[in-house]
Parts: C-alpha cells; structure tokens; sequence
C-alpha cells in the first residue's frame, strides 16, 4: 500500500496496474465467470473464528494500514510530540479512539480511577475535592465535537510540504463525548462566575498543561468528559477524565483533568504565551487566539488515496468543520479555484463537529487540481493561501485553515501542490 | 442553508401534523353537532366525542408549542443536564494542605510565589546538571529541543527564534513552568531555590542581568521582559471575519490556474507503523496542467460530466 503514495516513477508504475487491474475486473464479464464466484471458496466451506476469540475487537488485518502515524522529525521526542489521524482511510464524520490523534507534552500516564482526583480551587466559597465516582454522579450531556490541534496544517503555511491529507490535516478527531457540564461543577464549589474571572484548568501529567479559559466559554459550553464514542477514554486521551472545549484549540482539551481554579486574570502560563501564540510579519503575535475558524479539505482523493478505478464514476469526499457553529456549505472545485460546484452534506452538520461532504462526478480521466471551502452559519469562508498569507505572513505557525489543493493527474495520482 | 432547509421542513412536518389533527377536530364536532341536532346519539356518546375533541384540541396546542420552539442543532427534544438550585453536596473540602501541593502556579503579577532566591552562578551549576542535556550549556539547545536564549530581533525575519529572552512576555511563565514541568522526566523536583537560580542563569544568558544577579520573590516583580507588549489579544473579529464573509464566487473565479509549488516531502508509510520522510523528485518542468477559465462554462453541470475538457495539458 505504500509505495503508491509516491508519484515516483515506480508508483507511476504501480498506480497505472492498480488501473490496469481495475479494467480487468471491469471486462471480467466479457472474458468469463470469475472463479472467486464460480469455485467454491474456503471462506464459504471451513468455518471460521468463534466468538470471544477476540474479547475487545481490532480491525481486521487487512486494515492494518488504517493508523495514527508520526513524522520523526517533526519533534524532539515521541514523549513530547504528534501524530496523526489517518482521515485519508476514514469516511463518515466519527473517529474511533483507537487512531484518532495523540498529542502529549510529557507521554501520555496511566492514572487509574482511584487514584484519581479533580480540585476546583481559587475564587469559589466551597473548594472541593471530587473522586472519579463523584463525576458520574452529575447529570450529564452527550455532545459530537471535533477537537484540533492549533498547528494543525501549520507545516503548509511555507508551502506545499508533507504530501498526504494524514500529515497535512491529520491532527484531528471527531467524537461523541459524555461529560458534566463545567457550569455544573463551578456551581457546586460556589465559583465567583462573574464575566471578568478565568478558569484556569491543568493536567495531572508532568507536563501539568494548564491554560486559562474566560468565564463566559466556561459557563457555555465545556465539558468534564470521561467517556469518548461510548466507552472510557482512552489513556492517550486522557483517562478518565479531560476537558473538552468545543470548538476551541485543542491544546486547551486538558487531558488527565486534575484542577480548575477560578482566578481574577489569565495565568499566562508557557502554553498561552510561548507556544500557541501567533507571529505576524512584523514580529507581533497575537494571543488568545483560541477559536478554529471554517475549514474543510479532500480526504478523498489526496495523496494516500489515489484514484485506482480509472475514469467513470467518482466520489469525492472530505471533512468540515468549524468552532463558530455549524457547517452550512462546502464548494469543490475541480479546476484549481476557477470553478466551484456545492457539495452534497452526508448529514446535517452538528455545531463544532467534523461535517463529511460528497461530490458524485463521473471523472474523464483529465487532471484535476481539487479543492474544497467551507462556510459556517456565521457566513465566514474558508480563506485561501495567499488570503492568510496577506493578513498574517508566513511565520504564525498555528491555525492555518486554508484552502487546500490537491493535484490528481491522469493516472489518478494525488499531490499537495499550491496554485496561482 | 442545509440547516434551515432542514428546519423548514421539520416545522412543515409538524404543520402537517397540526393540520390532519385539525381535520379530524373538525370531523369530530361535526359528528358531535349533528349528533345533537338530529337528537339521534345519546347524551353520553355526544359528551364522549366532545370530551376526544376538546382532548385533540390541547394536543394540537401542545404540538403548536413544540413547533414554535427554536429548532437549533436540531434537537428540540434535548435538554441541557439540569443543575440543581443547590449544591448536589458532591465532593468533599479541600484540605489547605492539598491545595498548596496542587495550587502552585504562579501569575504575571508575581501572586503565587513562594519566597527563595538564587543567583546566577548557582543558576549554570543547577542548569549544567538538569537542563544542559537538552537545552545546551549556554541555553543554546540541543538537536530539536528549545533554544532558550538569544534570537533578539528575529521576531519579524523568516524564521524567527523564539527563545525565552526574545518571546516570553512574562518572567513569572518562566519560573512556573521550570517549577511545575521541568526537568523533562523529573518534573516536580526542583526546589523553589533552585527553579530563582536557573531563571536567574536564563536571563543571563539572554544578556538580560549580569553575572552578579540574584532573583529574589522581593525582585521579581521589578523585572520587566523584552518581548512583554510584543502581543495583541486576537483580533481577528475585526480584521479577519468581515473580510471573509461575503457570497463567494462559483464561476469564472480566475482567469488561469497552474501548479506553483509542488510538494517537498514524498512520505512513505510503511506497514510497521510510522513515516519516512523523502524528498520529491517531482518538479515545475514537468508537465502539469493549467486550467482557464471561460472555455466550457457548461462543462460543471452534472449533465455534462466532462467538466476537465477545459483543462489542456501543457507540454513543454
């Protein structure tokens, strides 16, 4: 499966036999019944495994492509670093826990529910310690939200870099979270909730992440989650218990959640001041810049998802997302921006939430460079390059939502390339 | 507009509801009139059909009601999790001793630390020991991990150097995070002391104090960082959203389109997991296609799928 990500000439090779072999299926009709219908197959005869021969499921084997990968250099240390959600394989909107991205500042910990402890401190009258069975014992919410990374697409703001939608776009996930509401428990410690108070959060990891939220986001929509798509998180996520602050930048998702502390000012603390800040041109940076703004890209075709078929019917299909609310439209364009066609929604986007979008064509095998723009219920539209470039430079490092292009070529090869 | 689109038809399916409800009330006073009129139906089988009516009548408010509320994320039967008037009564007090083991961070103003001091001759001894493994001995920073000193002026070059003296606008970021987070795999073990000293050594590597400076929780305070006004609060409400915000164009968006950069890193996945990393041999020179605009206006109908036959190969 790898070799074809390479336009080289030997994946030129591979991908024209992928086509090749694609007719040849397609003329099998012609040339006679095909044995794997005509034969009788071991898969229709022995019988196969039993239940319980694996108690927690994995994918099957040939889906072993189908993972988290990192990108060695990119970091100092796997223990301080990236990797990133395979969504060129994935369709629908949901990821499953088991590929969907790490970040971790310090590795990801083992903290078992006993040992685990939440404080809430600060300006509150009450401050309390809560167990882990103490949080179950509020009423809870169910919430889809897509949670990005800030730097997510930021190796592109200098140019066409990694060429594949896993490493350009691959640092988010989509999931359905069950948690009690922040509001909840700031009024169970009796938190000064007044508009001009923080909360500042931080992780039980030696990293202690912590990063300071405004009340007014507190109070609306944050969650202290401990179950992700219906069963606990995963350590890598942060068992048992993170935050989750929808439509805002991942980094403030604090994983092993173990304080909350009211405070009279932002903390200022090394991952809102140093990292997560963004440098313009002129060398300033702007700060608590926490919102993602719209933005979509092409999961299908792109680099890792060549088009194997040949011409004839084609799908082309991809992700959008935005922390304003809902994702009302995507257009694609096939020929580099000139043209743009409304795509199809899989279903109605859910607000902050990955929005899967469809475009049904039937391909005549001529180049395309493709591309995909998103707009939310705010009526923003997703930028191109030179849009963001012209406001910010190229030195912001984080959120990059611009619009991505990917060059498909005759022989259903993908690349990330810039356009005029 | 797919949201409102499915809004509309939502209410449209509880107007049709409304409606046939409507249909069979009226149905049913009609039955319930005539009945009386004609003197035929008994006194009870009049009352009943009324009582089913005036029933019918409260379900069609209730469902009037339904269809009036906001139809946001399209969940009208959801709630929000309650919260109680009062305290749930979850949860135990604090003890004053937990919070001083947990509430250690420190704020821009200086609340938050705890006295101690340390010079900067104290500061490289601490430093070589715990920090240089990663960070150099002179703050440089090794391979990948963060120069902490230097890159003055940078800020505004291609590549910025974003170090401790040129970026961080506040000393107290520095002394909690060396406090709280370092030394990387034994994060927690400095003591308040040490974390002056080593601040203390930051700065002078900076080229910030001398060599005879000792930072004290007295002389904090007074330390004022280069890069401290160098930020804005987001602004890109103002500069950003209105600017981006109007009907974008579908059609004869651009005169010409053409390949400018292609990208750096072919990646190569391999099945044992991970990436490597190659350089693309692919270049500019190579035949890539431009596209123009205004030679198929036609061609993105779903009627006529050959919307590439205005893209022309260029060969060179």
């Amino acid at each position: 499966m790898d070799e074809i990500f390479k336009p080289s000439r030997r994946a030129f090779l591979r991908g024209s036999a992928a086509v090749a072999a694609g007719s040849v299926a397609g003329a099998a009709a012609a040339e006679g019944p095909e044995p794997l219908i005509t034969e009788l197959q071991d898969w229709a005869s022995y019988t196969g495994e039993g239940v319980d021969a694996t108690p927690y499921g994995m994918p099957i084997s040939f889906e072993s492509h189908v993972v988290r990968r990192n990108v060695e250099w990119l970091t100092a240390s796997p223990i301080s670093s990236i990797n990133f959600t395979p969504i060129h394989a994935l369709d629908g909107t949901i990821t499953p826990q088991g590929c969907a991205f790490e970040r971790h500042h310090s590795g990801a910990i083992e903290l078992r529910k006993e040992d685990y402890r939440l404080m809430i401190n600060g300006l509150v009258d009450r401050p309390l310690v809560f167990t882990y069975d103490d949080i179950e014992r509020f009423p809870r919410e169910n919430h889809v939200y897509f949670c990005e990374c800030a730097a997510n697409t930021g190796m592109e703001w200098a140019g066409a870099q990694l060429n594949g939608v896993q490493f350009t776009h691959g640092m988010i996930h989509n999931m359905e979270y069950t948690g009690v509401p922040l509001r909840t428990l700031l009024k169970e410690a009796g938190a000064d909730i007044s508009s001009d108070k923080w909360v500042y959060v931080e992780g039980a990891d030696a990293s202690s992440n912590g990063r300071s939220i405004p009340m007014e986001k507190a109070l609306d929509d944050v969650l202290v989650a401990f179950k992700a798509n219906g069963e606990a998180l995963r350590m890598e996520h942060g068992y048992p218990v993170r935050l989750v602050v929808p439509g805002w930048e991942g980094n403030m998702w604090v994983k092993w959640l173990r304080r909350i502390e009211v405070t009279d000012m932002a903390v200022e603390s090394r991952e809102e001041t140093s990292k997560y800040t963004d440098v313009y041109e002129d060398g300033t940076a702007r700060k608590w810049t926490w919102v993602m703004d719209a933005k979509s890209v092409i999961t299908s075709p792109s680099p890792q998802m060549p088009i194997k078929h040949g011409p004839g019917p084609l799908v082309i299909s991809g992700l959008a997302w935005s922390g304003h609310g809902q994702i009302t439209r995507v257009d694609v364009s096939r020929d580099g921006g000139i043209t743009w066609e409304t795509a199809r929604l899989g279903k109605q986007g859910d607000t902050k939430a990955l929005t899967r979008f469809y475009l049904d064509v039937d391909w005549d095998g001529e180049p395309m460079l493709l591309q995909a723009r998103a707009m939310d219920e705010t009526g923003y539209v997703q930028p191109t390059k030179d849009q963001l470039r012209e406001m910010r430079g190229e030195n912001a490092v984080y959120h990059n939502n611009c619009i991505q292009t990917w060059y498909v070529n005759a022989e259903g090869i993908a690349e990330n390339v810039e356009v005029s | 507009m797919l949201g409102a689109a499915f809004g509309i038809a939502m209410s449209f399916y509880g107007d049709d509801k409304i409606a046939s409800l409507e249909k069979r009330m009226e149905q049913l006073d009609a039955h319930a009139t005539s009945a009386t009129a004609l003197a035929k139906a008994s006194q009870a089988e009049a009352a009943s059909a009324t009582e089913r009516a005036s029933q019918l009548e409260a379900q069609v408010a209730l469902m009037q009601a339904e269809a009036k509320k906001p139809k946001s994320g399209g969940n009208s039967l959801t709630e929000p999790a309650p919260i109680a008037a009062a305290a749930y009564g979850l949860g135990r007090p604090a003890h004053d001793a937990e919070i001083a083991a947990w509430d250690v961070d420190v704020l821009p103003d200086g609340r938050g630390l705890p006295e101690g001091k340390g010079d900067v001759w104290t500061g490289e001894e601490v430093f070589v020991d715990a920090c240089a493994s990663c960070h150099g001995d002179f703050a440089e920073g090794v391979d990948n991990w963060p120069v902490l000193a230097g890159g003055f002026d940078t800020l505004a070059d291609e590549d910025p150097v974003k170090t401790v003296g040129s970026y961080w606008p506040y000393l107290s970021t520095v002394w909690d995070y060396i406090h709280r987070s370092m030394p990387f795999g034994l994060a927690g073990t400095l003591s308040a002391d040490e974390t002056y000293a080593i601040v203390a050594y930051i700065l002078y590597s900076n080229d910030l104090v001398d060599d005879d400076f000792e930072l004290s929780h007295e002389n904090f305070a007074d330390f004022e960082m280069h890069n401290t006004d160098g930020f804005v609060v987001d602004d890109r409400p103002e500069l950003e959203y209105s600017e981006w915000s109007s009907e974008p164009c579908m059609e004869n968006c651009k005169e010409q389109v053409e390949v400018t950069m292609r990208s750096v890193f072919l990646v190569e996945t391999p099945p044992e997991g991970g990436s490597n990393s190659v350089m693309n041999p692919g270049t500019l020179d190579e035949d890539l296609p431009v596209f123009s605009a205004g030679q198929d206006e036609t061609s993105l109908s779903d009627e006529n799928v050959k919307t590439a036959s205005s893209t022309e190969l260029v060969s060179e």
